[in-house]
């Protein structure tokens, strides 16, 4: 499924693919639609939900609104295992590896030490047997440092049973996905009903590709786009193993914004009233189309771009560090409020074990008052073995900015513990907020029951759940000179040995007056040897 | 400073000093030159040595040794059961003669005299396959004879299902030999599988141990579905009940040899990538497409992206199934320029990969313009996994056997296996396996010895010990002629010596080099010792002079 938007200059198209596989004890032995690598992966972990996202760029909510499906910048990965899982750290590091395998990916440097198993702010996201949940079972990681590129993006496009050869996977050009301002890969699998009843569970697995493109710095002199303009290449057609393939195009800011034409004529329109808010879709549906031609669907702008006062989404949050010198340092969030009510949130703090943050410095203020958190879940990290944890819930103001605090030691790694490069800097992953959003503004998750796009129209509830990443943190920690370890043996030595000469010389040597006619010195018995040489040469003279 | 000694005749006084007191100091800086050079040298040195030594488990070098000169012998007991127990004796004393020269067989014959009513009251072969006299232990055999065998085969020798050969009265012992030889105990092969692994260079497998994979604990089998164009082919096969049918039976009879994992996937999409040439339509030839067999192994390598796994280190055998759209199809592999293969079998095998057949989809749907497209088209499993089983069979090797004249089996079961069968390749599993922990070993102790640098932890020391002693445990069960056992002892060793030798920890120190390890001990060794070794002198020209001195003493 595609789905586009244009929001500020920007284009976000988005791919949703969904197998069913059915589930049972030999669920991923034997594969029709759904991937076999991956199956295997999956199955023999003992896995119950995986969600791995690669993401080049930052997703910005201020300008972008919410996201269909949020990721971290760089890799992230989370994880419910089975409730029978013994020793889960052991196969946590085992998929990871298989994972980092599959796709090409660095995964395979997430083990226990920088792993979280938060309390709160990951439940499952499918069915689950009974609500008896334990955290124990569920483990989240990031590599923020991690570079998603074309050797990322082959190997998920492997796992489509079209491969890139039909269907809207071959639109995915490795030398036009790469050049937008912000691009995820997305793989999520999460056990479903398979009946209303829910007597039978099946196994769902969501392929997404997030993509903003920024019309104006890919070189077009003006904001039409079309799908030859992003993609290079027009559709050729559906797959045909597909059940249903549509392509949506957002025109509701048609009606209040710089107003477009989209070519050719779509086969519906959906307006869709979601949490209070109305938004229209024009959908083509890609089976019922004849294909005599690829399908390029064109929108030409009438009016030249007009720079409107944005207007922000309900939530969203930024962070930076503060702190000067080599020795300590705070992290700052800040979160936005814009709701007219208060909102309650679940902020988690993922912070490596190399910066040891202080809890009692934690402050969360809000328009200059502090505030009380509701709760508080922090598990300390331990050096080289476990991450600080810090889950915290708030309620925070209706309109306004709450600033979370805490304080952290600059500290001194092993020197083989350096990556290459240490001077780079050392990352940290991003905090994630999460809330229960009573507006549907901005918004355009997708519904728990439902895993297309077209499951998130009219569906109005009670809240929407919204996860928020902030930015990912850089620190430049001390970072010694890595010829150091041998000079110090040197130095070292060197001393030692300075020190030795004399001791031995004093203890078993003595001091005492020469004969002046006794010279049997090694100098000069070697002057002596030499004259003897020369003597009879001068006497010749 | 002097450094040179001064003997107590040669100076009287030192400034006030008197001269036994100097004499008492000079004792006692030859004693602190002394104590340096013991801290120093001799306990400093060897302690040094010690603490910075390669930590390595000492291993039974001499027992690997052993194992070259240990052979490797079958011990096979042969019942011989005739209706005469003087024809039986001549028949056994005849064997004898022939397999005294065996160097891998050691042969017992034991002459035992049959019931007439037994074999009269049998019916047919499959009866007496049946009753009671057809159990026999793993590995042995029963020579049988039937002297009414014309009555169900024109052969004069019959090799049944279980572990029986059945020949009729007038068959020499020549024909026996041969049987037992080429089809029952494939000596041949052992001996080319053994030489083969001893000296890869000198000797090469025979046919059949090229096309067997190599041993391993478990195997995957994957059967993979090629749709190449599914716009135009629909497939509704339910594959999973076809494996569970045909496949998994004859698995079930491989499981105490290995563990054998079936899977399932679908392709799509996924071409040949080789044009197949179009054979224009000719009198008495329909037109069809020619696959010539040298364009095989290009089929192999795009499906090969599509086939590994990520999760099993296990090796994998795989069963493609390749259904051509109707625009290419019927699609033939010719064996040579216009031969088209044989038995009208569409499929072949690559030896220790796996087998790929083509399934033509029926000319009638593809002629029939009413069916309109996707055409669907129906899998004929019975062909499909029949051939599979038959390329299954080779590639855990179980040989295609020469024909003997007048001698013929009994057709396979269901179960897709014979039991003499499992037997020879168990033989084959066991001196594979054997030979290769063996052959592990061997390189590995010869690799510690030559590298000083690796490091034998406790549990690369447990798993040598461990491999050593199942490989003298296997070759001692096999001398006793129990088959299952020696199996499973070959089987550890093989595992046991793998482990060994792949362990990771041998590789933790291999690349820290000596110069290194000099540079760094440089500066504080030598500018220590220089001074200590320098002392020696002193020390030895002071305890020259004592004993000396001690000696004048002794004179006066």
């Amino acid at each position: 499924m595609v789905y586009s938007k244009n929001d500020w200059n920007k284009l976000l198209k988005m791919f949703t693919t969904v197998w069913d596989a059915p589930s049972g004890p030999q669920m991923f032995q034997h594969c029709h639609l759904f991937p076999r690598a991956l199956g295997e992966v999956a199955g023999r972990h003992n896995v119950q939900e995986l969600h791995v996202t690669l993401t080049e760029g930052l997703w910005r909510y201020e300008y972008w609104g919410f996201p269909v499906s949020d990721a971290a910048p760089g890799a992230e990965l989370w994880t419910w295992f089975r409730n029978d899982t013994k020793d889960v750290d052991n196969i946590w590091k085992k998929l990871t590896g298989a994972l980092s395998g599959l796709l090409c990916a660095s995964l395979n440097f997430i083990g226990t030490p920088n792993s979280l198993s938060p309390e709160y702010s990951f439940r499952p996201t499918g069915v689950v047997k009974n609500s008896n949940l334990n955290s124990s079972f569920v483990r989240y990681a990031t590599l923020p440092r991690e570079i998603v590129c074309t050797e990322n993006l082959t190997p998920w496009k492997k796992l489509l049973p079209c491969d890139s050869k039909k269907g809207f996977a071959s639109l995915l050009n490795a030398g036009h996905i790469h050049n937008t301002n912000y691009h995820s890969l997305g793989l999520h699998i999460r056990p479903v009903c398979k009946d209303a009843k829910c007597t039978e569970v099946s196994i769902e697995l969501r392929q997404t590709v997030s993509l903003v493109y920024d019309m104006m710095i890919l070189g077009f002199q003006n904001q039409d786009w079309s799908l030859r303009k992003l993609f290079g290449l027009g559709l050729s057609g559906p797959c045909p193993l597909a059940t249903s393939s549509f392509i949506y195009v957002d025109v509701t800011s048609n009606e209040t914004g710089t107003p477009y034409q989209l070519q050719p004529e779509p086969t519906e329109v959906i307006t869709s009233i979601r949490g209070g808010y109305e938004s229209k879709f024009k959908v083509y549906n890609i089976q019922k189309m004849s294909f005599t031609h690829m399908l390029n669907i064109v929108a030409t702008y009438s009016t030249p771009k007009v720079y409107a006062v944005n207007v922000p989404p309900v939530l969203y949050a930024s962070r930076y560090i503060v702190g000067y010198g080599q020795e300590r340092g705070g992290i700052v969030t800040k979160i936005h409020n814009n709701h007219w009510k208060h909102l309650d949130i679940i902020y988690l703090e993922n912070i490596p074990w190399f910066l040891p943050i202080y809890l009692h410095t934690l402050r969360v203020v809000a328009g200059g008052k502090e505030i009380t958190p509701i709760l508080k879940k922090y598990v300390p990290g331990k050096e080289r073995s476990r991450p600080y944890s810090l889950e915290v819930l708030l309620r925070i103001p209706a309109r306004s900015v709450t600033e979370i605090y805490i304080e952290f030691d600059y500290v001194f790694l092993k020197w083989q513990e350096y990556p290459p490069d240490a001077n780079h800097g050392f990352y940290i992953g991003s905090a994630i907020i999460s809330a229960y959003l009573p507006v549907g503004k901005n918004y355009m998750g997708l519904p728990q029951a439902g895993p297309t796009i077209y499951s998130s129209f009219n569906a109005s509830r009670e809240g929407f759940l919204l996860q928020l990443r902030t930015e990912s943190l850089i620190i430049t920690l001390p970072t010694p000179d890595f010829s150091m370890p041998y000079n110090v043996i040197c130095l070292a030595c060197t001393v030692v040995a300075l020190a030795f000469g004399p001791l031995h010389n004093i203890t078993t040597k003595r001091l005492c007056m020469k004969d002046g006619n006794s010279c049997n010195g090694l100098l000069i018995r070697l002057k002596s040897m030499l004259f003897k040489g020369r003597k009879p040469q001068a006497q010749a003279h | 400073m002097s450094s040179h000694p001064s003997t107590t005749e040669e100076i009287k006084t030192v400034g006030d000093l008197p001269v036994e007191k100097i004499d008492k100091t000079e004792d006692y800086r030859i004693y602190a030159a002394i104590s340096y050079f013991v801290i120093l040298i001799v306990i400093g040195l060897p302690l040094w040595w010690k603490t910075t030594e390669v930590y390595r488990v000492p291993l039974p070098y001499t027992r690997i040794a052993a194992l070259n000169e240990s052979d490797f012998v079958l011990v096979t007991n042969v019942t011989i059961a005739s209706l005469d127990i003087d024809r039986g004796k001549q028949l056994a004393s005849d064997l004898d003669n022939f397999f005294k020269t065996s160097k891998l067989f050691k042969v017992h014959f034991v002459v035992t005299q049959v019931q007439k009513q037994i074999l009269a009251s049998a019916q047919s072969i499959q009866a007496l396959e049946l009753s009671s006299v057809s159990r026999r232990q793993a590995g042995d055999i029963l020579l049988l004879e039937v002297p009414g065998l014309p009555r169900f085969t024109p052969s004069q020798v019959l090799v049944g299902r279980r572990r029986i050969v059945y020949f009729a009265t007038d068959t020499s012992s020549v024909k026996l030999t041969e049987v037992l030889q080429q089809w029952l105990f494939q000596e041949e092969t052992l001996q080319r599988m053994i030489s083969s692994m001893v000296s890869p260079t000198k000797s090469e497998l025979d046919l059949a141990g090229r096309r067997r994979m190599p041993t391993a604990s478990a195997y995957d089998v994957m059967v993979t579905i090629v749709n190449p164009d599914p716009e135009k082919v629909q497939l509704n096969w339910d594959l999973q009940e076809a494996i569970e049918n045909f496949l998994s039976p004859f698995l079930r009879n491989l499981a105490p040899l290995a563990d054998y994992n079936v899977k399932s996937q679908w392709l799509y999409f996924v071409p040949l990538q080789v044009q197949p040439k179009l054979v224009p339509e000719q009198p008495g030839i329909r037109k069809h497409f020619a696959l010539s067999e040298e364009l095989l192994p290009h089929i192999i390598t795009p499906l090969e992206k599509k086939l590994a796994s990520h999760v099993s280190q296990n090796p994998c055998l795989n069963f493609v199934v390749y259904v051509p759209p109707c625009s290419e199809s019927p699609l033939y592999i010719y064996r040579q320029e216009g031969v088209i293969l044989r038995g009208g079998v569409n499929a072949f095998l690559s030896p220790r990969w796996g087998g790929i057949i083509i399934h033509n989809p029926p000319q009638d749907i593809c002629d029939n313009t009413t069916v309109v497209e996707p055409k669907p088209v129906e899998a004929d499993w019975s062909k499909i996994m029949g051939t599979f089983l038959a390329q299954l069979r080779l590639l855990v090797g179980v040989p295609e056997l020469d024909d003997i004249p007048r001698v013929s089996m009994l057709p396979l079961a269901a179960s897709g296996m014979r039991q003499w069968e499992l037997d020879s390749l168990y033989r084959v599993r066991i001196m594979e396996q054997l030979t290769s922990a063996m052959l592990t070993l061997q390189s590995l102790s010869q690799l510690l010895g030559e590298i000083s640098n690796i490091v034998i932890d406790d549990e690369v020391g447990d798993s040598i010990q461990e491999a050593v002693s199942a490989v003298e445990r296997g070759i001692e069960l096999l001398h006793q002629g129990n088959l299952l056992a020696a199996f499973e002892a070959s089987k550890q060793a093989f595992l046991s010596a793998e482990a060994a030798f792949t362990d990771p920890s041998l590789l933790a120190l291999l690349y820290f080099p000596d110069d290194q390890k000099y540079a760094v001990y440089i500066p504080l060794f030598l500018p220590v010792m220089i001074p200590v070794l320098m002392s020696l002198k002193n020390i030895y020209l002071w305890a020259a002079s004592k004993v000396r001195h001690k000696g004048k003493e002794k004179v006066d």
